[in-house]
C-alpha cells in the first residue's frame, strides 16, 4: 500500500487521537497522566477544525472561541464530523507550548516553544547555541506527544476501547 | 529562521534504511554533491539543494556547520522564479501584434509558439528569484528526520533530494507509521492492521 492510500485508510487514528485528547482534557480539567512524562496539562484552545466527507466532497468546518467546551463542536462530532486539526496548549514541568496538530499526518504547525534561560542570556550572535537549544526544547515536545500517543494506542488497541472508552466519549459528546 | 525564531511547523519522517557508516566525511561529501546551485544568472525556474543551516549562502559544509552532536542539521534551499500564464499571454499578445504589424501578415501557429517561448524566456530572465530555506534535522540515533515546514510539495522535494543524497528513503510519520514505532509491548502489528474506525458517531459502525 502506498503512502497516499495508507494516509486515507488509517487517518482515523489521528482523528480519534485528537478526539480522545479533547475528551481527556475536558473531563479531567486539562490534566492527563502520561507514563514516562508525569502529568501533562493540555487545553484545546480557540480553534478546532472538523471535517466531513472524503476526496472531492470533503468539507471543513471551523469552530472558534475561547472556550472549546463548545456545544457546537461537540454536536458536530456527534453528528459524524471528525476532528481534523486542533490548536492546543500543553504544559509540562511548568514549560508551556502552543501548537496546532493536524490529524491526518500529525504535522505540527505554529509551535511556540518556551524560551529557555540559555536562549535569553546567550549572545545574539551565538546562533549555533540557540539552534541546539531550540532543537532540544522542541524535541521534548515531540517526546511528550509521542508518549501521549502511545498511551492512546494502548487504549485504542486494547479490548475495552469500544465498550468503555467509546461509550464514555459518546456520553460526553451528548452532555451539552 | 523559524527554528531559532518564531513559530515552527514540523513534519516528521522515519529513515527507512540503515546507513553502513555515517561519518562526517560521508555527510560532507553527500551534501556537497547535492548542494544548492544558484539560478540568478539563468532562466531556470527552480533550484533545490542543501545549504548550511546557519548560512544559507554557503555550501562548504565544514563539519561544525552540520554536526551538532546528536543531530545533523542543514538547510534545504528552494529558489523559484515564476511567471504566471496571464503575464506571458499579455506580453505574447503585444508581441504578436507587433510582429504582424511589421510583416503585415498573420503569424502561423508555429511562429506563435516560437514567439511564446521567446516571450516566456525574456520574462523569466527579468523575474527575480524568490528564496526559501527550510531547516532539516536528522537524528541518526533515532532514525528520524524533521522538516521544519509543511505541505505535500515541500515533502516531495525533501524525499527526492534525501534519496539522491543518501540513497535511503524517508517515510512521513503519519499516525499509522508512528503507531508502528510506538506499538505497546502487549500489542502486535496485526492488532494495528486490524484496527478500524470506531463507532464514535451516532452509533454508526
Amino acid at each position: 500500500m502506498d503512502l497516499v492510500d495508507l494516509i486515507a485508510e488509517k487517518k482515523f487514528l489521528g482523528q480519534e487521537f485528537l478526539t480522545w485528547v479533547w475528551y481527556q482534557s475536558d473531563v479531567n480539567s486539562g490534566l492527563i497522566e502520561v507514563p514516562g512524562c508525569g502529568t501533562l496539562e493540555i487545553w484545546f484552545e480557540e480553534r478546532l477544525v472538523l471535517e466531513t466527507g472524503a476526496g472531492n466532497s470533503r468539507q471543513l468546518v471551523t469552530c472558534q472561541g475561547r472556550d472549546l467546551d463548545l456545544a457546537e463542536a461537540r454536536t458536530a462530532v456527534r453528528e459524524g464530523k471528525k476532528v481534523s486539526q486542533a490548536k492546543l496548549r500543553l504544559k509540562l514541568d511548568g514549560q508551556e507550548y502552543k501548537m496546532t496538530i493536524k490529524a491526518e499526518g500529525l504535522e505540527l504547525s505554529g509551535v511556540q516553544a518556551p524560551k529557555t534561560l540559555e536562549m535569553e542570556e546567550e549572545e545574539q550572535d551565538n546562533l549555533a547555541g540557540r539552534l541546539i537549544d531550540r532543537i532540544a526544547v522542541i524535541k521534548e515536545l515531540v517526546r511528550t506527544l509521542d508518549a501521549l500517543y502511545a498511551r492512546f494506542l494502548s487504549l485504542r488497541l486494547g479490548p475495552d476501547w469500544e465498550e468503555t472508552v467509546v461509550a464514555s466519549l459518546r456520553k460526553w459528546l451528548k452532555e451539552n | 529562521m523559524s527554528l531559532i525564531k518564531g513559530g515552527v511547523s514540523l513534519t516528521r519522517f522515519r529513515v527507512m534504511d540503515q546507513l553502513p557508516e555515517l561519518t562526517d566525511e560521508f555527510i560532507t561529501e553527500r551534501l556537497q554533491k547535492n548542494a544548492f546551485v544558484p539560478i540568478d544568472a539563468t532562466t531556470e525556474e527552480e533550484s533545490v539543494g542543501w545549504v548550511e543551516i546557519l548560512d544559507p549562502l554557503s555550501t562548504g559544509f565544514a563539519v561544525h556547520t552540520f554536526n551538532f552532536g546528536q543531530v545533523i542539521a542543514m538547510g534545504l534551499r528552494v529558489d523559484t522564479r515564476r511567471v504566471s500564464a496571464k503575464v506571458v499571454n499579455r506580453y505574447l499578445s503585444l508581441a504578436i501584434a507587433e510582429a504582424e504589424k511589421l510583416t503585415d501578415r498573420p503569424l502561423t501557429g508555429n511562429q506563435k509558439r516560437e514567439l511564446k517561448a521567446r516571450v516566456r524566456h525574456d520574462l523569466l530572465s527579468r523575474t527575480p528569484v524568490v528564496t526559501d530555506v527550510f531547516e532539516v534535522c536528522w537524528f541518526p540515533g533515532e532514525a528520524e528526520v524533521w522538516l521544519v515546514g509543511g505541505g505535500a510539495k515541500l515533502r516531495e522535494k525533501l524525499e527526492e533530494i534525501w534519496r539522491s543524497s543518501f540513497n535511503i528513503g524517508l517515510m512521513m510519520k503519519i499516525p499509522f507509521v508512528l503507531a508502528r514505532d510506538l506499538l505497546p509491548q502487549d500489542k502486535t502489528m496485526d492488532d494495528l492492521d486490524r484496527a478500524a474506525p470506531s463507532a464514535l458517531f451516532g452509533g454508526r459502525r
